[in-house]
């Protein structure tokens, strides 16, 4: 085995590892809200970033709109996308047996899916901007300028969703129901509505992170498989529900994925990022930041 | 102001309140007394609407509260003040009653009705910042009222505010209770704590086994001898004495 322990290289893999971290934690956001408030486990939240995926790349490749101004039509688009779904499909199974969510959710998956398959082909789509070859020097490590805008942005959501969770009216209602939803109706909450919009916050937050990461990344019908993956990996890492600990564990992913790919060969990398996931499993399976199991 | 008049509440097969009606009058302190079981809880959440009534009507000042959702019962002022206290446990006693008072008609009361919380509770003012789960009980059911007074109730519905607390304590609560009458509030308080609760109803209605058997003033019920025997060990029968 070739092992690779240069300085230079493990530095430029742990900037990249922090800034794909950044963007895992990005993508994880919505699923750990969805379960933390309403303890749905939502399967399709990778087919939903593969939807906003999708969307940004039309705006930016058809519609010749910069990559940044795109997020003030994929944001409100993916909230009322998710808001659709509760609707049709989540709502009415909302007090069904687990089993039965999951059935449900990974269907729908399955049918967005196929559905990009059937309209837009299976071919990878990228979009090439005038950002595309905008890179920082910093010494001998080199960071993409699209990757620095996706970290910024998701600390920035991290930060928004925790301020607006803490402080306004709404994020303490949506709260008050994770928390107790008979306890949230007594106190005149409608907790229905409420979970209608975490649902459709947590979709809202992949319109976000679809917009920043086509300048970089690629869409496909199932590029939301991988990336699901990787959501529930994130999730379960920081504590499901738990907002810091997601982005946390998208850091952890992050740097494991590129320190991974720095160290061993290949596709051996992939194994040590999941090798670090089970031992979390294994030593801290309430996850990196939760100080109580629930 | 609130009445319920011949309601029925059904589990499947089982009545839980049967054929039940009362009267609660503005200003008046409303016993429900009963043993475990005998549908106390039951009429409470039909009033809150989170149980729908087989049959019978359900009035609040001329409203139908049988055909609102239970958010819109609490909107119009019929506050619940659950058992078991039902706090949000993760968030600070603030946060718990900023909770109580999110909906439209309560907000613009919020300042004051902050005011005339922490006058009732000084200790919340003190503790407004620890995380309601590291309150002892008594404090935590303290904030169980507070949070309820917070949404500008006109009617508060009490589910067994005594329940787990130790006497001195439930002296505390039984003098709130009879504090927020005085300040005009109306409330129907439910209880199998037969004898403090009735020294401070007005009217008090005896439930058992779903069905009214003795109603009154608080008075009348408490020097009943059917009231002695069945709930407060004084009878001639003591060894049925329950509570």
């Amino acid at each position: 085995m070739n092992l690779n322990f240069s300085g230079a290289v493990l530095s430029q893999a742990v900037a990249s590892g922090i800034m794909l971290g950044g963007l895992f934690a990005l993508m994880s956001i919505g699923l750990t809200l969805i379960w933390g408030v309403m303890k749905i486990i939502n399967f399709a939240q990778g087919e939903f970033l593969m939807v906003a995926l999708y969307l940004a790349y039309f705006l930016v490749a058809r519609g010749h709109i910069d990559p940044y101004i795109t997020i003030i039509i994929t944001v409100p688009f993916m909230f009322f996308f998710g808001i659709g779904i509760f609707r049709a499909t989540i709502s009415p199974i909302l007090k069904d047996p687990v089993m039965n969510q999951i059935m449900l959710t990974l269907g729908v998956s399955l049918i967005l899916q196929n559905l990009a398959l059937m309209l837009f082909s299976a071919n990878v789509q990228s979009v090439n901007t005038r950002y595309s070859t905008w890179n920082i020097h910093l010494g001998s490590v080199v960071i993409s300028g699209t990757q620095l805008i996706a970290l910024v942005g998701s600390v920035l959501c991290t930060l928004g969703v925790w301020y607006f969770l803490k402080t306004t009216d709404s994020g303490r209602a949506i709260r008050a129901s994770a928390q107790n939803p008979t306890a949230a109706t007594l106190m005149g909450i409608d907790v229905p509505r409420t979970y209608l919009l975490a649902f459709g916050l947590g979709s809202a937050t992949l319109g976000l992170a679809g917009s920043l990461m086509i300048p970089f990344y690629y869409t496909s019908p199932t590029v939301g498989v991988f990336l699901g993956l990787i959501m529930f990996i994130v999730v379960v890492l920081g504590g499901m529900g738990n907002l810091l600990g997601c982005f946390v564990g998208g850091l952890v992913i992050g740097l494991a994925e590129t320190v991974g790919a720095a160290v061993f060969p290949g596709s051996l990398a992939r194994v040590f990022t999941f090798s670090i996931f089970i031992i979390f499993l294994l030593f801290r399976p309430q996850g990196v930041l939760s100080k109580r199991q629930t | 102001m609130l009445n319920v008049k011949n309601m029925v509440v059904k589990y499947g097969m089982f009545r839980a309140v049967d054929d039940v009606s009362i009267d609660v009058g503005e200003g008046q302190i409303v016993g429900i007394v009963g043993a475990n079981g005998a549908g106390k809880s039951t009429m409470i959440n039909t009033v809150s609407g989170m149980t729908k009534p087989t049959s019978g009507t359900l009035t609040f000042e001329g409203m139908d509260l049988t055909k609102m959702s239970a958010h819109a019962i609490v909107r119009a002022g019929v506050v619940q003040v659950p058992e078991g206290r039902r706090l949000f446990p993760d968030m600070t006693v603030y946060e718990n009653l900023l909770v109580g008072s999110a909906h439209k008609r309560a907000k613009g009361e919020r300042s004051e009705n902050f005011d005339k919380v922490f006058t009732l509770f000084p200790r919340l003012k003190e503790r407004e910042s620890q995380v309601a789960r590291t309150l002892s009980g008594g404090e935590q059911q303290m904030i169980a009222v507070a949070r309820a007074l917070m949404s500008s109730p006109r009617i508060l519905l009490m589910d067994e505010p005594s329940l787990g607390l130790a006497p001195i304590v439930i002296q505390e609560i039984f003098k709130v209770v009879q504090q927020l009458r005085d300040l005009g509030l109306t409330i129907l308080l439910v209880e199998q704590n037969v004898h403090h609760c009735l020294l401070i109803s007005d009217y008090a209605y005896v439930l058992e086994t779903g069905q009214l058997v003795l109603e009154g003033t608080g008075k009348e019920v408490l020097e009943n001898p059917m009231t002695k025997a069945a709930y407060l060990g004084m009878g001639v029968q003591e060894e049925s004495a329950s509570n």
